[in-house]
This record gives structure tokens, sequence and C-alpha cells, in this order.
């Protein structure tokens, strides 16, 4: 595949395509990473989601469907490493890119067709915060309170840290 | 509860308990990044050795070096029914747990093969570079080895294994024990490790490079592979994996985990 898109890439430059070729070549690439770093982990999370961890049986599913999901990955990765590469070298690029984004747009399809009867956790309880602002305030006060160990006693701080503890464990 | 100063209200139990969650998974995850290191050798160093030896798999037929990373897949495919099917019923069997494993005992069995896995790969680049000097072709790069690409199967099968075990469980692991609302940020943790690994692959690299090259030596990645000393990265590499388990045993004997048994 390097090899080949290497050689698409020198008779690229010897034709010397358009400025917003380029551009559009680049943001297309870009657009792909963008679309990946947001689609794989999500779309695992939620399928994992759809296990009820309450349930035993349900937990022990889940733990086999990282498996399976892992297992039909690669299964896919290796088919069109195979099938998309073969036609990409030896049809022509656009049916080689077109196989895979018609196969995207099925998939999303499938999932649409699916989205009444999905389970949406919404965490353990109702939040006005969100996460990141929730838990990013503890780091927070901790550290105020760090400074504040430092210029007073510290009874305030070894107060705190032993009721955590108790919560905790 | 974290006492609020002035006009900082306290922050719930709730939410020190989710940090706190967060906070112990960084050593964790420091320790996989470490073993996940040697995953970044076989898209180039396993390729760059394949290149120099005997690939003819059938009469006629010469195999492309980068094709043996199919192996993986091969792998995987028998890796995970075996896993899921013979593994895990005979381990709930012994341990009596309804999961069988933990997720950590897991991860760990991933990098005691990642170590394994390395020294597999620095055995045959040892008897690689003896084959070459056997033949007189130390200062032939571009002539072929007469050693078959079959000895390279094992080092990609364990690669297989090695994800079932470590990759799977990584992302089993991080998905379960980050803060619910956090859960695709965990999965993308265990991504981003591999993502660091590769980083400091590269990084290991350029300074080994730089520093067994600089005074006229060989360096390791001579880039005539025969003069090379691939098989010493290898080694370092098992090194390195063998002490990030070490370190991940103890911390994982330390680590508490959450909501594990909420029923």
């Amino acid at each position: 595949m390097g090899l080949s898109e290497q050689r698409q890439h020198n008779r690229n430059a010897s034709a010397k395509p358009f400025f917003w070729v380029n551009i559009l070549f680049f943001c297309s690439l870009y657009l792909v990473a963008i679309g990946q770093g947001g689609h794989k982990p999500c779309v695992q999370a939620f399928g994992a989601d759809q296990f009820d961890v309450g349930d035993p049986k349900e937990r022990i599913s889940r733990g086999s469907f990282f498996n399976w999901w892992f297992l039909s990955l690669s299964a896919g990765i290796t088919l069109s490493i195979i099938v998309v590469v073969y036609v990409q070298d030896n049809v022509n690029w656009a049916l080689g890119f077109g196989i895979p984004c018609l196969f995207m747009v099925m998939a999303l399809a499938l999932f649409l067709f699916g989205r009444k009867t999905y389970r949406y956790p919404r965490g353990d309880r109702e939040e006005k915060n969100n996460a990141f602002a929730r838990i990013g305030r503890v780091f927070l006060v901790a550290f105020k309170n760090r400074k504040l160990k430092l210029t007073h006693s510290g009874q305030l701080e070894d107060g705190s840290s032993k009721k955590c503890k108790g919560q905790l464990e | 509860m974290l006492p609020g100063e002035g006009g900082l209200e306290p922050c719930s139990s709730r939410d020190v308990e989710d940090a706190m969650a967060l906070v112990r998974l960084i050593p964790i995850w420091i320790t996989s990044v470490v073993s996940t290191i040697p995953y970044a050798q076989y898209a180039t160093f396993f390729t760059k050795q394949g290149v120099t030896v005997d690939r003819k798999i059938l009469p006629g037929f010469e195999i492309p070096p980068a094709s043996f990373q199919a192996l993986i897949g091969l792998s995987i495919f028998i890796s995970v029914p075996t896993y899921e099917r013979v593994f895990l019923p005979l381990a709930r069997l012994i341990t009596k747990k309804p999961s069988g494993i933990t997720m950590l005992q897991r991860i760990g069995a991933g990098m005691v093969l990642s170590s394994l896995n390395m020294v597999v790969a620095a055995l045959v680049e040892m008897k690689r570079l003896e084959t070459a000097k056997e033949h007189g072709l130390v200062d032939r790069p571009d002539a072929t080895i007469p050693m078959s690409i079959w000895w390279f199967v094992p080092q990609y099968l364990l690669l297989g294994m090695i994800d079932v075990f470590s990759l799977v469980g990584t992302q089993e692991f991080f998905y379960d024990q980050v803060p619910t609302e956090l859960r695709s940020i965990g999965l993308a943790l265990s991504l981003s490790a591999m993502g660091l690994a590769s980083f400091l692959s590269g990084f290991l690299i350029t300074v080994i490079n730089w520093a067994t090259g600089k005074n006229g030596g060989d360096s390791w990645f001579n880039t005539n592979l025969n003069r090379a000393h691939v098989d010493y990265f290898y080694w370092l590499l098992a090194a390195f994996t063998a002490i990030g388990f070490l370190a991940f045993l103890l911390l994982s004997r330390l680590y508490v985990y959450r909501r594990v048994d909420q029923v």
C-alpha cells in the first residue's frame, strides 16, 4: 500500500495538480483522522453501554463483546487490506476509495436503523455539571487547599484526607 | 469531602471518588505505554528483516515482506475464539470466578507475552546475522540470506495473542474503570497509549542511533541491516517490557477496582 501510494504521489507531483486540489486532498485526509478519532472510541463505548453491568450475566457478555468486537475489526481490516488494496492498485483509485465510502454509508444507515432499540445510559445519576468540570474542580480545590496547608497548620489537610480515605475504602 | 476555601463550595464525595479513580489509572497507563513499545516494531524492523531473507513460500511465489503482517490478522482469528471458548472456561473452572481472570491479570499476561515476543524476535535476528556471516553476506545487503521467512512466523503470531490479552484487556479495563460519563475518554486513553508508545519507540531509536553511531562505529540501526544490531534493540525492549511488567505487578496489587461488584 505504502509503495503504491508513493508511486501515485510521484505521478501527481509530475502532473502538477492545481493548488486547490491539494488543499482538498489534505482536508479530506484530516477529515478522515478526525472522523476516526471521534468514531473509534465512541462507537465501542456505545456498544459496551448496551450491556447492563448490574446483571452478572450481561457483565460477562460485555467482556465477550470486547473480544468479538476486536475480532470483527481485525477481520474488516484484513479483508480490506486484501481486496481494497488490490482494487486501488489494479482498477482505479476512485473505486478504491469509493468502496470504503459506500461501506461507511451502509454502516451508518444500519446503525440509525436500530436507534429506537438502543439503550442510552445517562450515567449513574442526573448531573447538572459535565464530568470535566465536576472532576476538574476536585483537583482545583485540592490544589488550593494544599497552599492553605502551607500557610496555616496541617490540621485541615489531615482532617480531610482521613475522611476521604473512609469514603473510598 | 474536601473542605472548600472561601468562595469554593466543598466537592461532593462522589466527585472526589471519580477524581481519585482517574489518578489511580495514571500509573497503570504509564506501564501499559512502556510495554506497548515492542508493538511499534512490526511495521518497520520486522518488515526490513523480512526483505533480506528467502521469501519463497511456494515454488515460484515470493511473498512481499509487508504481507507477512496478514499473519497478525490470522493469529487474531485463532486467538479470540480460543480465548473465549477454551481459555476463559478453563480459567473459570480454576479461579471459580465468573469473569475467569481479572482485567489486570489479563493485561499482565499480555505484558509477559510482549516481553517474550521481543526475546523471540532477538533470537531470530541473531540467527539471521549468524547466517549472513556464515555465507559471507555481511557487506552485501542486497543479497538474499539463505534463511526462510518462516522463521519470522512465531513473532507475528505472538503479536496477535498480545493483542487479545493486552490490547483488548486495556480497552475493557479503561472503559470499565473511568467515571461513567468518561467512558469514551477511557477508550481513547487506551488507544492513545499505543500512539505514545510509537512516539517513544521513535525517540529511543533516534537516541540509540546517535549514541552507537557517533564515533564512526556501526550503529545498531545501520542502513545495512547485516551490519546493524537490531537484536540488541530487541533485547533492550524485552528488558524494558519486563521492568514495566514488574512495576505493573506491584501497582496492580495496590490497585483498588472501582465498582467491581456493583449489583
